[in-house]
């Protein structure tokens, strides 16, 4: 009878341990992967950052902005300008880094204009973001409607 | 006797532990799946007061005024007709036509409208049921202030 009882015990501590090992190996792979995730969600977001810092810096380029009396206009391309810059063989990728850049012209006709690109071979991710510019045309004194597309790759 | 309901108590305190971690390490998770994303809130940030701003700016194709000067013809005198259309028609299909080919192929819904006090001109997209970022412009007329305002929904 207290042989049966002592079995009994262990059979309950086995059980017991077994459980416990397997809540905290759940735990353990829990918190692993959450600290994965994490480190690629925080790779995500630089990645973000770097794609608007670049779009900032498109934007307010001091070789293509538009300026009227010595004032910058926001928000404006001048195109004479940017086909000057498109000319030039001018090394951007301290600022630029790996990526694209477009100019898209969207009313009244449809064109599209490389402004830089420099693609990273085998790239894993690719951000995008479109912020819409004035496209002044200087020679007929109009203001189009356009958007700057940077593209932004990673590993 | 005495022991083993030590020993038992033992054993559910620790099991309590080990909920509150449990507890805990969900309400991490979920709070850092909730948190917004630094690009969506600067894309919806920037978008309406760019988009608002480079639109009224641009130079129609049809009559060669800009969408604000066509805005405020609208508004006053409506002797400006471009092509077919009188100005008023004339900036609306436009601005549907800028808006649609940029924030609808983003997938960003909308709402643009513009209106003198109480009294609306007309609006585009569709009435954002959740959060939204706006911005509004005002242009000055002969008959009052005219407000172009645009939604963009998150």
């Amino acid at each position: 009878m207290n042989k049966k009882k002592s079995q009994l015990h262990i059979l309950e501590t086995i059980v017991v341990l077994a459980i416990f090992i397997i809540v905290v190996y759940l735990g353990f792979s829990f918190y692993t992967n959450l600290s994965v995730r994490e480190i690629e969600d925080d790779q995500e977001e630089n990645l973000q950052l770097k794609a608007i810092n670049i779009a900032q810096k498109v934007s307010s380029f001091p070789e293509i902005r538009c300026s009227q009396e010595n004032a910058v206009v926001d928000n404006c391309i001048d195109m004479l300008r940017l086909s000057s810059f498109l000319e030039v063989d001018g090394d951007y990728f301290d600022h630029f880094s790996f990526s694209k850049i477009t100019v898209e012209e969207i009313y009244p006709h449809e064109q599209e204009l490389e402004l830089y690109n420099v693609p990273l071979e085998g790239h894993s991710q690719k951000i995008t973001t479109n912020i819409p510019v004035s496209l002044f045309d200087p020679i007929k004194n109009e203001y189009n409607f356009g958007i700057i597309k940077t593209e932004v790759f990673s590993r | 006797m005495m022991k083993k309901a030590q020993h038992e108590s033992i054993g559910l305190a620790i099991l309590i532990i080990l909920i509150i971690f449990a507890l805990i390490f969900t309400l991490i998770l979920v709070n850092h799946n909730n948190q917004a994303d630094p690009k969506d809130n600067f894309i919806k940030l920037q978008q309406g007061s760019t988009m608002l701003d480079v639109f009224l700016r641009t130079t129609s194709r049809d009559c060669g005024l800009s969408m604000t000067e066509l805005l405020q013809d609208c508004n006053d005198d409506k002797i400006v007709s471009c092509g077919v259309l009188g100005s008023c028609e004339y900036v609306k299909k436009e601005a549907e036509d800028i808006f649609g080919n940029t924030l609808r192929v983003w997938g960003t819904n909308y709402e643009f409208s513009v209106s003198e006090g109480s009294d609306t001109l007309f609006s585009l997209g569709s009435f954002c049921n959740s959060d939204k970022k706006s911005k509004t412009f005002l242009i000055p007329t002969k008959s009052g202030i005219l407000s172009a305002k645009i939604d963009i929904c998150s």
